[in-house]
Formats: C-alpha cells, sequence, structure tokens
C-alpha cells in the first residue's frame, strides 16, 4: 500500500470502508432473517387505549383479567399499576402460541419474563401486545422493568409456565393461578 | 493567564467536582442493589441518589467538559482571542444556576425522576427550569464557537480550520439539533404539566420527542474523546495523524447520523411502527460506520509511532509505544473498553435482538463502559494533558496519574462484565432493592457483590483523579513548559480542503431532509391519530 | 484586553509544519503502515462480529420468537 499522497491514504480507507460495510451488511441480514422466519420482532402494534377509563369499560376491566381460552386463541391480559400487577400471578401452557397484551391507567411501566424475549414498555394511551411461546415449565418472574415511582422495586408477577395437558381451562375458559 | 484559559478552568473544575460527587453515591448505589446491608436506604434516597448521578454524570460532567475543552481548543488552535468572552461567562452563570436549581430540587426529594424524568411522572418545575438553563447556557457555547470558526475563515480565506477546531463545531452545530427535541418536550408537554397548568400528557409524543435527544446527546458527550483521538493521541505517542480528511468526514458522519437514530431506544415500544424502527435501525448501523473508521485510523496514527520507535512488525509496533505517557496509556484502555462497550451496542441495536437486554442491567454495563469508561477516561487524559498549560505547573512524576487510569480501567471492567452477564439473566435496571430471597434472584448475588467491588475501585480512581488535579496547583509542582506541542500534524498536512470539508453548510441541509425523513411521521401521528393523554403524576412534596 | 496568539501552538496559522518526527524516518515506516494497523483492526472487527453471531445464535434465537 501506497501513502505518498492523502489519496493514496484514502484509497486503503475505502478497502476498509468496504469492509466495514460487509459486516453492518452481514448483521442486518441476520437481524431480517431472525425477524422473517424466526418471527422475533419488537412489539409495535399502535393500539390506543384510554387510560382515564381503562377499569370501567372495555377489555381490561377486572373480571376480564388474567388468561382466558377462546377456541383455538389463549390470551392474558393484565393491568400494570403502581406498584403492581393485576393480576399478580398468570398461568401459561408450555409449547403453544400464546398473547399478552398489557395496559395501564396510570404512568409508564414495561415488563420482561427472564430467560425469554418477551420484553415491552407499557405506556399509558396504548395496549403493548407480544405473541410468544413458552419452552420451558415452572415460575417465571416478570418484574416492571421500568421505573414508575419509588414502589417500583417491589413491583413483579409470576407467569406460571404448566405442560400442555396440566393446562385446563374452566367452564368460563379461564384459567388461574389459585385454581391449581 | 488568557480568558479562554480561566473560562477553561471554571468549567471544568465544575465538571469533575459534580464526577466527583456523583462517583460517591454510584457506589453507595451498588452497595443498596448487592445482598450486603446499606446505611440509610430506603426507597426515597435511592431513588434521589440515582436521579443525581445520572444527572450530574450525564448533564453536568459532559456539558461543562465539553464546553470547557471547547474554549480551550478554539484558542489554542485558531490563535486568535476568543470572541465575545463575557457571553462565555453568562453562558458559565447560567450553567451553575441551573445545576444549583437543579440539585437543590433533586435533594428536597422533589424530583425523584431519573435524569430521563419520563412523563406522566413530573418533578417540580424547579428540576426543569434548571436543565432548561444548563441547556441555554450550552447554546451560547454553540454560537460561540460558530462565530469563532467563521471569524477564522473571514481572516485566513483558503485555509483549513484546523481538526480539532472542526470537530468542535461539528459538535456545536449536532448539539444545536440535538436538543430541539427535548426542548420541544420540556417546554410543550413536561414544565406546563409540572405547574399545573395541564393535568394529561401525550405520553407516546413526548417519549418520541425525548428519542430524538437521546441517541445523538451521546454523541455530544463523546466527541471529546474522538478529538483527544485524532489530535492529541498521535502527538503524545510520537507520531502523526494518519489521515486528516478522515478525521473530518468521521465528525461529518457523527453530525449526520447520530441525529435520525433515536428510536432505537424505542424498539419495546408500543406506539411506533416496525417499519419506523426498522428504517432508524438501518441508519444506525449506519453510524457505526465512523466509529470503524476511526479504530482503523487510530491505529495506522499509533503504528507510525510505534514504528518511528523501532518497533517491527505486524504486532510488534504496539509493544513499541510509550505506554508511559497518560493520553497514550488512557487511548489504549479507551479502545479496550470500546471492544466491549461497542459490542454490546451492537447487540443493543439489532431490533428484535434488543428484546434480550432491554432495560436490564446489560444497559447499564453497557453505557458505564462505553460513556463511563471509553469517554470519560479520555476525559481524564485531556485534564492531564492541559492542565499544565492553565496553571502553568505539573507534578514532577508521572506515577500517580498512570496508578489512576489503571484502576479506573480495572474497576470499569470489573464493575461492567458481571453486569452484562447479570442482565442476560434478566436482573432489571432501577432498582433500589432486590429481593435475594427469591429463588432466581438468590443466584445473582455473588455476581452482584463483585461488580459492588469494581465500584469501589472506581470510587478509589475518581478521588485519585481529584487529588491528582489539584497537584498541578501546588507550589512544589515543577514548572511547565509555556507551549508544549498538544496537536498532531497528519502525515499530509491539509494545504486546501474542499468546501464540504471545511464547513456545515450542506451538511446541515442533509440532517434536516434526513430527519424529516425519520421523525417526520412519527412525531406528526400523534397528531393524526388523536392518541389518548395519561393523567399527570407529580411527586413534587417528597411523596 | 487584546491577547496576545501563542505562536509555538501546534495548529497555528500558518499551520505548523515542524513536530520531533524526522522525514526521512516517516517516509521509512510509511512504507510498512498501515500493515499493522490493518491487522489489528481485522482482528479485533472480526472478533467483534464473531462474539455478535455467538450471541445471536447460542443466546438469542434459543430464546424464541416474540412480535
Ligand atoms: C464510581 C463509579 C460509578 C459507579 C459505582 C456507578 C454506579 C451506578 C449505579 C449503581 C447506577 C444505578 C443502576 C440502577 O439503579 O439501575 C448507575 C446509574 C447511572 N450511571 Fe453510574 N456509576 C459510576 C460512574 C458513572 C460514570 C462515570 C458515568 C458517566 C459519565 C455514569 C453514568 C450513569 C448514568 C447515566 C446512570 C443512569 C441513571 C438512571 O438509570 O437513571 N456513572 N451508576
Ligand atoms: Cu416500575
Ligand atoms: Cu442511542
Amino acid at each position: 500500500m501506497r501513502a505518498d499522497t492523502e489519496q493514496d491514504i484514502l484509497k486503503t480507507e475505502l478497502w476498509w470502508t468496504a469492509l466495514v460495510t460487509a459486516v453492518v451488511t452481514a448483521i442486518m441480514l441476520a437481524i431480517i432473517y431472525a425477524g422473517l422466519v424466526h418471527h422475533i420482532n419488537p412489539p409495535s402494534n399502535i393500539e390506543t387505549v384510554d387510560p382515564k377509563t381503562l377499569h370501567l369499560t372495555g377489555e381490561f376491566t377486572e373480571g376480564n383479567l388474567g388468561t382466558r381460552v377462546d377456541g383455538s386463541q389463549i390470551t392474558s391480559r393484565i393491568v400494570a399499576t403502581q406498584f403492581a400487577f393485576q393480576p399478580q400471578c398468570i398461568v401459561m401452557p408450555a409449547n403453544r402460541t400464546v398473547t399478552l397484551r398489557f395496559a395501564t391507567p396510570d404512568v409508564i411501566h414495561g415488563i420482561l419474563v427472564t430467560g425469554t424475549n418477551v420484553n415491552t414498555m407499557i405506556i399509558p394511551g396504548y395496549v403493548s401486545q407480544v405473541h410468544t411461546v413458552f419452552t420451558k415449565t415452572g415460575d417465571l418472574l416478570m418484574p416492571c422493568h421500568e421505573f414508575c415511582g419509588l414502589g417500583h422495586s417491589q413491583m413483579w408477577a409470576t407467569v406460571r409456565v404448566v405442560p400442555e395437558d396440566e393446562f385446563k381451562p374452566g367452564p368460563d375458559g379461564r384459567v388461574t393461578c389459585d385454581a391449581r | 493567564m488568557t480568558h479562554a484559559r480561566r473560562l477553561t478552568l471554571a468549567h471544568l473544575w465544575v465538571a469533575f467536582a459534580a464526577f466527583a460527587i456523583a462517583a460517591v453515591l454510584g457506589v453507595w448505589q451498588m452497595w443498596a442493589r448487592s445482598p450486603l446491608p446499606a446505611p440509610y436506604l430506603t426507597a426515597q434516597a435511592y431513588f434521589t441518589s440515582v436521579t443525581a448521578h445520572g444527572v450530574s454524570m450525564a448533564y453536568v460532567l459532559t456539558t461543562f467538559m465539553v464546553m470547557g475543552f471547547g474554549y480551550y481548543v478554539a484558542e489554542t488552535t485558531l490563535g486568535r482571542p476568543l470572541p465575545y468572552p463575557r457571553l462565555a461567562w453568562l453562558g458559565f452563570a447560567l450553567g451553575i444556576l441551573g445545576t444549583l436549581m437543579a440539585a437543590a430540587t433533586i435533594f428536597a426529594g422533589n424530583a425523584t425522576v431519573l435524569f430521563t424524568f419520563y412523563p406522566p411522572l413530573t418533578a417540580s418545575p424547579f428540576f426543569y427550569i434548571g436543565l432548561v438553563l444548563v441547556v441555554v447556557g450550552s447554546w451560547i457555547w454553540c454560537g460561540l464557537m460558530i462565530v469563532a470558526m467563521l471569524d477564522f475563515k473571514r481572516v485566513n480565506p483558503g485555509t483549513p480550520v484546523p481538526l480539532a477546531m472542526f470537530a468542535t463545531v461539528a459538535n456545536a452545530v449536532m448539539w444545536l439539533w440535538t436538543t430541539v427535541g427535548v426542548a420541544a418536550e420540556l417546554l410543550f408537554q413536561v414544565i406546563p404539566a409540572a405547574f399545573g397548568w395541564n393535568e394529561a400528557i401525550d405520553v407516546g409524543l413526548s417519549r418520541t420527542l425525548f428519542s430524538w435527544t437521546l441517541h445523538a446527546i451521546v454523541y455530544f458527550w463523546l466527541i471529546p474523546a474522538y478529538i483527544a483521538f485524532y489530535t492529541m493521541a498521535p502527538q503524545a505517542a510520537g507520531g502523526r495523524l494518519y489521515s486528516d480528511t478522515m478525521g473530518r468526514l468521521t465528525f461529518i458522519l457523527f453530525l449526520i447520523y447520530s441525529l435520525p437514530v433515536g428510536m432505537h431506544h424505542l424498539f419495546m415500544d408500543p406506539q411506533q411502527s416496525s417499519a419506523f424502527k426498522f428504517l432508524q435501525m438501518s441508519f444506525t448501523a449506519l453510524v457505526a460506520a465512523p466509529t470503524l473508521l476511526t479504530v482503523f485510523t487510530i491505529s495506522a496514527s499509533m503504528e507510525i509511532a510505534g514504528r518511528l520507535r523501532g518497533g517491527k512488525g505486524y504486532f510488534g509496533w504496539i509493544a513499541a509505544l510509550p505506554w508511559d505517557r497518560p493520553m497514550v496509556l488512557a487511548t489504549g484502555m479507551a479502545f479496550f473498553m470500546l471492544w466491549f462497550g461497542g459490542g454490546g451496542g451492537l447487540i443493543n441495536m439489532s431490533f428484535g435482538m434488543n428484546a434480550m437486554v432491554h432495560n436490564t442491567s446489560w444497559v447499564t454495563a453497557h453505557f458505564h463502559l462505553i460513556f463511563g469508561g471509553t469517554v470519560v477516561i479520555m476525559y481524564f487524559a485531556i485534564a492531564y494533558a492541559i492542565w499544565p498549560t492553565l496553571t502553568g505547573r505539573q507534578p514532577a512524576s508521572l506515577r500517580h496519574q498512570r496508578l489512576q487510569l489503571w484502576l479506573w480501567f480495572i474497576g470499569m471492567m470489573v464493575m461492567t462484565l458481571p453486569w452484562h452477564y447479570l442482565g442476560l439473566q434478566g436482573q432489571w435496571r432501577r432498582v433500589a432493592t432486590f429481593n435475594y430471597a427469591d429463588p432466581v434472584i438468590a443466584g445473582w448475588g455473588p455476581w452482584v457483590i463483585v461488580s459492588f467491588a469494581g465500584g469501589i475501585i472506581l470510587l478509589a480512581s475518581a478521588l485519585l483523579f481529584v487529588w491528582n488535579l489539584l497537584e498541578f496547583h501546588r507550589d512544589r509542582a515543577v514548572v511547565a513548559p509555556e507551549h508544549p506541542p498538544i496537536y498532531a500534524l497528519a502525515v499530509h498536512p491539509p494545504n486546501r480542503v474542499p468546501a464540504a470539508l471545511n464547513g456545515f453548510a450542506l451538511w446541515n441541509v442533509l440532517v434536516l431532509v434526513l430527519m424529516i425523513a425519520a421523525y417526520g411521521y412519527p412525531i406528526a401521528q400523534f397528531f393524526i391519530i388523536d392518541a389518548p393523554e395519561a393523567i399527570v403524576h407529580r411527586v413534587t412534596g417528597g411523596g | 484586553m487584546a491577547l496576545a496568539p501563542h505562536p509555538n501552538y501546534s495548529a497555528q496559522v500558518p499551520p505548523r509544519v515542524d513536530d520531533a518526527v524526522d522525514d526521512v524516518a516517516l517516509e521509512r515506516v510509511m512504507r510498512e503502515v498501515p500493515s499493522g494497523a490493518l491487522a489489528l483492526s481485522l482482528l479485533t472487527v472480526g472478533l467483534l462480529l464473531l462474539a455478535w453471531f455467538l450471541m445471536y445464535a447460542f443466546v438469542f434465537l434459543p430464546r424464541g420468537m416474540v412480535g
């Protein structure tokens, strides 16, 4: 490689730039692959809900929370408030596609489920929705992971993943932690 | 001492005083989160402390460092007196006033909202007004840097603006763009809510506006470190900068690509679409380019120095470098930490992969490594390099400076490697106490204690740093040479450079276009979909 | 207050053209530069890419589908 002039040096730098571009492109392709083939994408449903009336009408009223089976759909609805989840424990079957739906009447919260890719912010005004398949059975920790006030450190819930054959909805299609 | 020197000294002392206080708080936080019983621990105390730590480190240390170093660079590279020094002091005064206002509200317990202050949690209005004053002070700095460069160009037509100044002005221009997002959020949404004029607030909009600022602000903090890499480290090592042109291009790329990428902080948010998240992720991938270019250009510059000192072969030049000089040592450590911190960053920005780490200790580890590590260790090196020219004195031996850098480097690695691991296990951020009785959490305890030990080493380093700065002011220190060479020459020093590499007019147009593409609809959508508002929750009153 | 410029500052106007570097020596080492820098950057960026893919394949993908 020559370095007699600045132009010579820039030629070398151009080769390096090409290599850097290749590295970044490889990463981008892997990300697209994970999104399209493995269906790992950020939660982005832009679905609004009014925080002021959340608990009064509609999907997130108290009687409708927790896990419910509706045909082949398994959905769990959870409300995040300062400083607790409602319900504090949800039951989910292993190896089935399930849907988690979250909303909050007050401030920003967020959740993750330890050891999985389940992760979303919970923003007042929006429903956060995550589809996933739990593969390991047992009690997983689901903490609130965004600062929501002084009680934030005490805010967590449990995701109880049970083997598929132990997942038995009641006549109303509901499954709760207490019932087990 | 000239005006600019006095300004620099004043700004840097404020920066490092805030840093030292925040370091003490940081160690106490590590203690609180560990299984060991910490004193004074309540939720109120913890979140007061984290707010103070975040604000001091992210806003006070950085802003005053950038400003103080900018005044120094302007005077020393342009060889002209600083324009309007009185305005510069006004900016300083606004910064001090704002800092004191914010600090008073935080320590009174009226601003436990953390340095990101996500609404609808709202603090006392004086917290936000304090932050706004600091930003307004920094805007004055931006204006002065731009004027200083234009004056220089007028008097020296055709002469390239020296690289260190070119980079400083790139940062000033970028900062003006950067602060638009948070300024809009504060002035139109948060401050009216804090005063009680509004009872509801559009949180999706406020998060989107904050994200506008959130990525570019880290480049605002970072650019002094890059200025040191390009213009100071090659000189300290006894070499030359491999390419002046690449330096200019790097800082231009930072200006362009650090702005339309902030939505990578909103990957896990429900109020933005995958399409715009993906678009901004793609731009984020592009912003990796200037850093990877820097890795090569600076390696080549150091290689020149190492070979001039007799280093041979593919790697022999590394051992031949003068590692006993603080600037060289810090540069090596900074790049080492950049490998881990940058690698973590590549994972954070990877769209769906963000779900694996979002809001866990992994993120805390990532930014402590790259910001507290790579960037701040270069702040130390810059301070050691320029302080002798500020006080005219320097310690007889550099031993304590080297020791301080080593402690910082080791402490940072010991603190952040376990944090990365814990993040992957699901340990989440911003928690005062963990329930170590929980079987999942119990296993984390030993790792938390190791990272706490790293924090203690960091505190030792921080205190030694302040001690080392005081050494420059002592009578027993020896007289420093009056004009030590600070900035490196390039292998081929530029005689003329194209206008595009000597100013920012063209690049501003490009930034505008990219920002409209990246943020136009994501902001407009909140007015189109008529997003529901959240009820304001005030934390004022210690409650 | 008029301030005297600092004539010895490195990036002075006109730019400083001398430093401790000897031109002949520089020309000699520039025949080898940047072979070492390329080796080092290739190694570190290669390891970086490797580390990313290890995390991707062995931690991220096994954690399963979400979206
Ligand atoms: C003595 C060295 C340091 C220690 C022991 C330390 C420790 C900590 C701890 C324990 C937290 C809180 C983590 C949590 O609750 O999730 C934290 C947060 C933070 N630190 Fe540090 N830190 C140190 C130095 C630094 C430096 C040098 C910087 C940057 C210049 C920095 C910037 C931050 C920021 C921005 C936060 C985030 C605050 C938030 O989550 O709101 N820290 N640090
Ligand atoms: Cu919370
Ligand atoms: Cu960012």
